[in-house]
């Protein structure tokens, strides 16, 4: 192993943000590269008052401006960026605070490494819920 | 928001993680713990581009595992990789065939290993010869599993030397369009008494 390959890359001190985002709230998580680690943590809910507002680009960017401020103060000066929707039987397509809260990360100073979609989905399925007849509002 | 965390938490240091000689030793990244044994188990997931600087490469991504703890260098071994999801998705086309084969190999060092591979055709191709795809795609990895160690394996698997060996065979039945191990994955860690002695001569 060589000195020379090392030192560049040792100026990043690198986290993952881990990006929760449904229809009903977000959920933006800092880690260490592991996942092992958490940083910091903030959700939609943190910051506005009504539950149909937590999925909201408002809610999503100030939990994301709080997270980053956190992990900045920790020393994190580089990130990767894993979105995530609830996946499986429910919505595979994350919600409307996902994109305030990726830009709110970018603006915020830090390098962004890998932006990846880790929703989780399956090969086969199980049944969505509901019942025969579909939700009856 | 839940209670504010008591003020006697251990302190948490910084632990450096390498990957392993036979990719290179890099400097991956660092973690943080309050005890080192902790650290033992936790995986980091990479791409291939930070271990070889090659762009191109940026869709594959490898799992490193730590297994020992020197100091404050993590030392890890492979753990599986797979094929970025656009990636993936990119390589499928309507009108053409993704052959799949999913089976498990051992090493010579007693590593259990999952693998997928995937054959994509230029066009629809008859099932006799999806069949004869797939044997050749077991053939051909069953046969290097058993004459190597999980990282002379490994090695091959992610740089695509069993996957241009698959093409070479593939490619007298049926002209493929792109040949790969999609995915691996470790069952099974197997002897590591090997792996951590070529770490310490390293070191």
């Amino acid at each position: 192993m060589t000195e020379q390959v090392e030192k560049p890359q040792k100026q990043f001190k690198w986290g993952v943000v881990h990006i929760y985002s449904s229809y009903n709230n977000i959920i933006v998580h800092v880690t260490d590269l592991t996942g092992a680690e958490t940083i910091a943590r903030a959700s939609g809910g943190m910051f506005v008052d009504a539950g149909r507002l937590e999925p909201t680009p408002y809610a999503g960017m100030r939990a994301a401006a709080y997270v980053m401020e956190a992990a900045k103060a920790a020393g994190i000066n580089a990130v990767h960026i894993l979105v995530r929707a609830p996946g499986g039987v429910k919505s595979r397509t994350p919600g409307p605070a996902t994109q305030a809260a990726i830009r709110t990360i970018a603006r915020s100073g830090v390098t962004i490494g890998r932006i990846e979609d880790v929703t989780p989905i399956p090969h086969d399925s199980v049944r969505k819920k509901g019942g025969r007849r579909g939700r009856r509002v | 928001m839940s209670k504010r965390p008591g003020e006697s938490k251990a302190p948490k240091t910084s632990y450096d993680i390498y990957a392993p000689p036979y990719f290179g030793s890099r400097w991956l990244g660092s973690t943080i713990s309050s005890d080192p044994s902790k650290l033992i188990g936790r995986v980091l997931r990479t791409s291939l581009y930070a271990l070889t600087d090659d762009f191109s490469k940026q869709y594959l991504i490898i799992n490193f595992r730590i297994v020992n703890v020197r100091d404050q260098r993590c030392e890890t071994v492979f753990y599986g990789h797979e094929y970025g999801r656009e990636f993936l998705r990119s390589l499928v086309k309507r009108g053409t065939d993704k052959i799949t084969m999913i089976f498990d190999l051992k090493t010579v060092d007693g590593f259990h290993i999952r693998v997928t591979t995937m054959t994509f055709t230029v066009s629809k191709v008859s099932r006799k010869k999806r069949k004869a795809i797939r044997s050749i795609m077991k053939g051909i990895l069953e046969q290097a599993a058993s004459t190597m160690t999980h990282d002379q394996l490994a090695q091959e698997m992610v740089l695509g030397k069993t996957a241009s060996d698959i093409y070479n065979e593939v490619r007298k039945i049926v002209f493929p369009r792109h040949v790969g191990i999609v995915k691996s994955k470790i069952l099974k860690l197997g002897d590591l008494s090997r792996v951590l002695s070529v770490e310490e001569q390293a070191a």
